[in-house]
């Protein structure tokens, strides 16, 4: 309780410090008037490593999800279970290490921690910002090696439009989806949906068994549909209402792997979720304030065994404008979670209250840029540490800014971890990190040709990870459960390198990245340990993409090509999956039709027939195509 | 001499290529379960005279990984069975060089293999749903499934008396308390014989009786024991129980398998909670003070020696050690295996 009154009292003296020079002047920045989630990310995320992937990649896609295109024109490293859950993870951090926000709600698990990448249609997004590098005092619980920011703008004044996307694929993949919208000068809504199906019976090579027979994967059948409805109305000048409403049905088989497959069990796995958020927005010429509400009802169906999460969070938060230079953020956040499953305890839920604070300065020529967010959180009444970010962007000249920024962040337990009947522990304390980051970007302008070069360096110290492990002692012999208990030091350097340049009318962008990323367990668990000082499974020291764009006409040609070093297998590295190379390709091209614009892609995934396997032991599509028509009517 | 020297130059010779040859006819087989889905279970093998450790054994030899779940190893015909549990597969290997020479397919999670005669293997196995435990009868000519004979919940260890195999039903996901007996000529279940609650072991003594380790049967949510374990003692010739000793131990953390006997078949050893006891088979009461008080996952008696092998998972996801005990319980040596290393097969 003490720690709540310091905070607010602090932000009420900062703001009465610098309250006295309210003057107005628009010159330096105005509270803009944008989609209310990204409020935060907009202006406090100073120092931050963001991406952002390309709105017309996102369009070609549209019938793709978003484990293939992180995976193919990304630097996350997506650890795939063949074509089934795929979990991001930045930075070398663990699979519930990243918070993926859907315009600024978290969709990691509540039973698990991590976010089934491959269940998102990209149909369903319109903005893709990858953070590398975590934040917890400003994205909350989870962001302790990156954020995914998946985001839906309203736009107003567009008028009446619709638009028709099927696609065919190898493996009998199928896709259709239908988007209504409609704008006018105070309201904007679209509606949007879509259905998929995909048999996944492809080829493969089953190392296990003697004499690597070739196989065709069986029960990889998935099917899904999903509704997405947005909505803002203005209301005077002043307001405005926003809201979202989701629901999609995944049904999937989960296929055998090499190691089991002459197992005659045929898993099914069903996810069912609803969610909606609701939020309200007014602002003056110095201030705003918004008041947000999310509600989300997950129901998953393992073969027999059901689980379901509901989550409810209810946010109130106040930007104010100082002056040109300073800003204020202050805020309050409630979420209430709960878990029914028979693998749960009868009452397992979670009452978290948050309260942050932001500070950004900004100097005259806005050269300096200073953001100090602060996040405390107490869950069930019990406080976890404070979380904060210090971060800074110093343009030095018209093309060379030096950014950094240190963050201490937080995850906390997952239900599974607290609430798993009989094994569960409830008194786990959050897993923390220590986050350091440090680079530049050059980019400079010579004619016609724009180069950007951004490189950054990282250290980040995660303690109290959880871990599940057999007990000694009298009480618990032989159990498996969960403590926390071990640490991990991930650091390396991120480098990417990007030129666009016209000739005549075709326009070219190439980009190349690579990164260094070592992540090695830094205490032992027990003595002898024989993972310490080990690279962590499943994160590859070496990662790169290259990748380029062109644009001619209204064709549009995308090639990405991925690589993702050695990855162990085993947490004492004697085991490992061997290095992969995969490249993407897709062409499209823009057509009248019957006076509507048609856009006809052509896609080729694993263009080079890559044998290869992310996760060890589970099989990987070989090439594969795929042929999208899109129609928009106007 | 000769075959030594030819050992050592085969051993000088090895490089990346080509895999290890050695003898494996007579040592020690360590089944390393691996993790669950991960499918790294591995073999060991550890020879008594030059004390040394081969890890990762069929990996070596084959050129290719063992699976999902490595249950247990015995000998038949001059091969080595592998059971694979999770990969509902079994491995044939020969004795001598452990080359595969063959794969038994078309089972549903196989737990044993008992050789029966030159023709014919019988294999427990727990089913696809865990409950519906069966025997699959083997035509050992082409290695095929010939017949499924439902058993019981968990079908688990077998020993054979004569023409009489005894299957142990332990539960699997859900409870069991039987024996079941059936006829190994005809391959017709006869009877059930009713024990303790979740029988997972059964060994013979020198008297030809049946002596069965029974788990106990686990509370609902699986937070301890609701019914007790017991070590019940069977005289197969009239399918009657003799004796039954109740264990008092409620908390049921390790599963409760491993039940060994002496050469001389007159000493029982069993764990309990990852302790060691010794029971004598003309006790009537259960032996209170342990012989080994260790975290064990497994414990076996190399009846050859009577050395005590303790199996010791230390956190389950990397390598464990294998602790080796005189036959009068003082530790002698260990040596690291692979993970999660249960079953052991004594040659």
């Amino acid at each position: 309780m003490n720690r709540f009154v310091l905070t607010v009292f602090f932000c009420l003296y900062l703001s009465a410090v610098f309250g006295q020079e309210k003057g107005i002047t628009d010159s330096i920045f105005q509270i803009q008037e944008v989609t209310i989630s990204s409020n935060r990310m907009e202006y406090f995320s100073v120092g931050n490593t963001i991406k952002t992937i390309d709105s017309s990649l996102i369009s070609s896609y549209s019938t793709a999800n978003l484990s293939q295109v992180l995976s193919s024109y990304s630097q996350v490293q997506i650890n795939s279970y063949g074509l089934g859950l795929s979990n991001p993870s930045i930075r070398g951090t663990g699979s519930s290490h990243t918070a993926v926000l859907w315009n600024g709600f978290n969709l990691q698990d509540l039973l698990n921690g991590g976010v089934d990448c491959s269940l998102l249609p990209i149909n369903f997004v319109d903005d893709i910002k990858v953070q590398y590098g975590g934040c917890s005092a400003l994205f909350g619980s989870g962001a302790i090696g990156g954020v995914i920011h998946l985001n839906n703008t309203l736009n107003f004044e567009k008028g009446l439009s619709s638009s028709i996307s099927t696609g065919y694929g190898s493996y009998d993949n199928i896709f259709g989806g239908l988007n209504l919208g409609y704008s006018n000068a105070s309201y904007s809504g679209f509606i949007r949906s879509f259905y998929n199906n995909a048999q996944n019976n492809f080829k493969f090579k089953n190392t296990i068994e003697s004499n690597s027979p070739t196989q065709i994967l069986k029960n990889a059948e998935r099917e899904q549909y999903g509704i997405l409805a947005g909505n803002a109305i203005k209301l005077g000048i002043k307001s405005k209402l926003e809201s979202f409403v989701w629901f999609q049905d995944n049904d999937k088989n989960i296929p055998p792997t090499m190691a089991t497959f002459s197992n005659p069990t045929n898993d099914n796995e069903r996810d069912r979720f609803y969610r909606a958020t609701a939020s309200w927005k007014t602002w003056g010429n110095n201030s705003d304030f918004s008041l947000r509400s999310g509600f989300s009802n997950y129901f998953m169906t393992y073969d027999t065994s059901n689980f379901q999460s509901i989550q409810s969070s209810t946010n109130a938060e106040y930007n104010l404008k100082i002056n040109a230079n300073h800003l204020l953020n202050i805020g309050l956040d409630y979420t209430y979670e709960k878990g029914i499953a028979e693998s749960l305890i009868s009452n397992a839920q979670r009452n978290r209250i948050a309260l942050f604070t932001s500070y950004r300065f900004t100097d005259n020529e806005s050269k300096w840029k200073i953001a100090l967010n602060f996040r405390d959180e107490a869950i069930n009444q019990n406080f976890t540490p404070l979380t904060f970010s210090l971060g800074f962007e110093r343009t030095i000249t018209n093309s060379l800014l030096l950014k950094g920024i240190v963050s201490k962040n937080y995850r906390v337990p997952t239900f599974n971890d607290l609430y798993w009947e009989g094994l569960g522990n409830p008194n786990l304390k959050c897993e923390s990190g220590l986050n350091e980051d440090l680079g530049f970007i050059f980019s400079p302008k010579i004619d016609r040709i724009g180069i950007r070069y951004e490189a950054s360096g990282f250290n980040n110290m995660v303690t109290n990870w959880i871990l599940w492990y057999p007990h000694v002692n009298q009480a618990d012999k032989g159990k498996w459960k969960p403590e926390n208990m071990s640490e991990v030091w991930a650091r390396g350097i991120e480098n990417d390198l990007s030129v666009v340049f016209p000739i005549d009318k075709l326009l070219v962008k190439t980009s190349i990245s690579y990164s260094f990323t070592k992540s090695t367990k830094s205490k032992a668990d027990f003595a002898g340990d024989p993972a310490l000082n080990k690279q962590l499974i499943y994160v590859p020291l070496h990662k790169g993409l290259f990748s380029f764009t062109l644009k001619y006409k209204g064709f549009d040609l995308y090639y990405g090509q991925s690589y993702a070093g050695r990855r162990y297998s085993e947490m004492d590295n004697s085991r490992f999956v061997s290095p992969y190379s995969i490249g993407n390709i897709s062409i499209s091209k823009n057509l009248t039709f019957w006076n509507q614009a048609l856009t006809i892609s052509l896609q080729a995934n694993n263009l080079w027939n890559s044998d290869y396997q992310v996760m060890e032991y589970y099989p990987m599509p070989p090439r594969n195509y795929q042929i999208n028509i899109h129609l928009n009517f106007k | 001499m000769a075959l030594a020297i030819l050992l050592s130059f085969t051993r000088c010779e090895k490089d990346e290529t080509t895999p290890l040859q050695g003898k494996f006819s007579k040592g020690i087989f360590i089944v390393n379960e691996g993790n669950y889905t991960k499918g790294n279970a591995s073999i060991s093998f550890y020879d008594r005279d030059s004390l040394k450790v081969t890890n990762d054994l069929f990996h070596k030899i084959n050129n290719r990984p063992l699976g999902d779940i490595g249950q247990s190893m015995t000998e038949h015909n001059d091969k080595y069975y592998i059971v694979v549990n999770n990969s509902s597969k079994i491995e044939i290997v020969n004795k001598t060089d452990f080359v595969s020479t063959g794969v038994i397919e078309g089972l549903a999670q196989p737990r044993y293999f008992l050789g029966i005669d030159n023709q014919k293997a019988y294999v427990s196995q727990w089913g696809a749903n865990g409950l519906d435990g069966s025997l699959a009868i083997i035509d050992l000519s082409d290695n095929s499934v010939t017949k499924t004979i439902p058993i019981g919940s968990g079908t688990e260890k077998m020993v054979a008396l004569g023409d009489s195999i005894y299957v142990a039903n332990s539960g699997g996901f859900g409870n069991d308390s039987t024996i079941a007996v059936v006829n190994s000529i005809t391959d017709e279940l006869v009877t059930h014989i009713k024990v303790g609650y979740n029988p997972a072991a059964i060994v013979t003594d020198k008297n030809n009786k049946l002596w069965v380790l029974c788990g106990g049967k686990w509370k609902s949510d699986y937070s301890g024991l609701e019914k007790p374990g017991a070590l019940v003692k069977v005289n197969p010739s009239n399918n009657q129980v003799e004796l039954t000793l109740n264990f008092t131990s409620m908390s049921g953390g390790y599963d409760r398998k491993s039940l060994s006997i002496n050469e001389a078949k007159d000493v029982l050893y069993y764990t309990l909670d990852g302790n060691l006891y010794e029971q004598n088979i003309t006790s009537t009461a259960l032996s209170i003070q342990p012989k080994i008080t260790r975290e064990f996952y497994n414990v076996s008696v190399d009846p050859s020696t009577g050395m005590f092998y303790g199996a010791d998972i230390r956190y389950g996801t990397t390598n464990g050690w294998i602790i080796r005990y005189s036959p009068s319980y003082a530790i002698v040596d260990s040596f690291e295996v692979g993970i999660l290393p249960d079953e052991m097969f004594f040659n």
